[in-house]
């Protein structure tokens, strides 16, 4: 059984495909390797694989206590 | 207003101050280094951003980081939702702590909440910078693959370009933000905020271009994990396009301005 993670953990993986070329291009050239060496759960590498942006908020609890769109707007007319 | 400085200690008056930052897109991967250090080192940092992920980035790097997006509230007119915001940047600040705003794209492009704090903070007398950040226009030249230098750009708040009925130049590329919102001044917990709007911008659009000139509907990625949107498509589709209130329009010139020989001659390039 997949050891359970925090979304923290999650997080930090995005956070470092942000933040580091080399991750980034090793996600690229390998999405489920690179998710492997960070040791995502496999609901995490799901929640991943889809690309949807939902699902990915979800995660974190976006949706219920917080309103889910996809940006805030800053402006009105 | 001396009246609103209540901090002090031992060592004399503690003086509050607000910087402003925005986190540009992609988590933390297009924060500059100053805004990167103006977050970490806050007594409280404020933030909006659109997404949890780069919300728990802030918070890796500073653990004051609250939320300024329960402001927003379904039917709630934003401009009360700004002054809001605005209201809660200002408060640690006149209790005499360094504030950082952070804000995602660009702080000081689109974002009503930061230029009022800005200017509140000076009128009463604190020291407030903004740096800039990475914007949505930004991202898109970037992603269309395109010098805006070429032909020259112009760019409007979508409700703005229609209400002022702003003059634009077809020859030039035109970037039009906040499609989805189009005459909506509350908050809407829906992907597309007006339909009506983006019928009628569209029809506006058609004084000036063909039914048949190609648009880009876009949307930069918020996270590496998500794709950028680029869809493209005729003009004399937008009103039944998949539009969504982060949507921006890009509409590519219509033909290459001709060139005044007189002008050049004039210039000495002729």
């Amino acid at each position: 059984m997949a050891r359970r993670k925090s979304p923290s953990a999650l997080a930090k993986f995005v956070a470092d495909l942000a933040t580091d070329c080399r991750k980034w291009e090793d996600y690229v050239a390998d999405p489920d390797a690179a998710m492997k060496a960070a040791r995502l759960s496999t609901k995490e590498k799901s929640i991943l694989r889809s690309g949807d942006w939902q699902k990915i908020y979800s995660a974190f609890g976006w949706g219920h206590d917080h309103p889910i769109v996809q940006q805030f707007p800053h402006r009105s007319d | 207003v001396g009246s609103h400085r209540s901090a002090g200690t031992a060592a004399g008056p503690k003086r509050g101050s607000l910087i402003v930052v925005g986190t540009g897109y992609l988590v933390g991967g297009m924060v500059p280094l100053l805004a990167r250090d103006a977050i970490a080192q806050a007594e409280k940092l404020l933030c909006s951003v659109g997404d949890p992920i780069t919300q728990h980035w802030l918070a890796s790097l500073n653990p004051t980081a609250e939320s300024l997006n329960d402001a927003y509230a379904p039917g709630k007119p934003r401009r009360e939702t700004y002054r809001e915001m605005a209201e809660r940047i200002l408060a640690p600040v006149r209790q005499g702590k360094r504030v950082c705003a952070a804000f995602y794209g660009h702080p000081g492009i689109l974002v009503d909440p930061s230029h009022l704090a800005m200017r509140q903070a000076r009128q009463e007398g604190y020291p407030a910078r903004m740096l800039p950040g990475i914007s949505a226009e930004d991202c898109l030249w970037v992603d269309l693959g395109l010098d805006p230098s070429d032909h020259g750009w112009q760019s409007f708040e979508a409700t703005d370009f229609l209400v002022h009925r702003r003059g634009h130049d077809s020859r030039s590329h035109l970037v039009l933000f906040q499609i989805g919102s189009i005459g909506v001044g509350v908050y809407l917990q829906r992907p597309l905020w007006s339909r009506r709007g983006l019928k009628v911008l569209m029809e506006v659009l058609l004084e000036s271009y063909p039914p048949q000139h190609e648009v880009v509907v876009y949307q930069a990625a918020l996270l590496p994990v998500l794709q950028t949107r680029l869809d493209r498509l005729p003009l004399g589709k937008l009103a039944r396009a998949e539009v969504n209130v982060a949507s921006t329009l890009y509409v590519p010139p219509l033909a290459p301005a001709p060139r005044d020989a007189v002008m050049a001659a004039r210039l000495g390039i002729g």
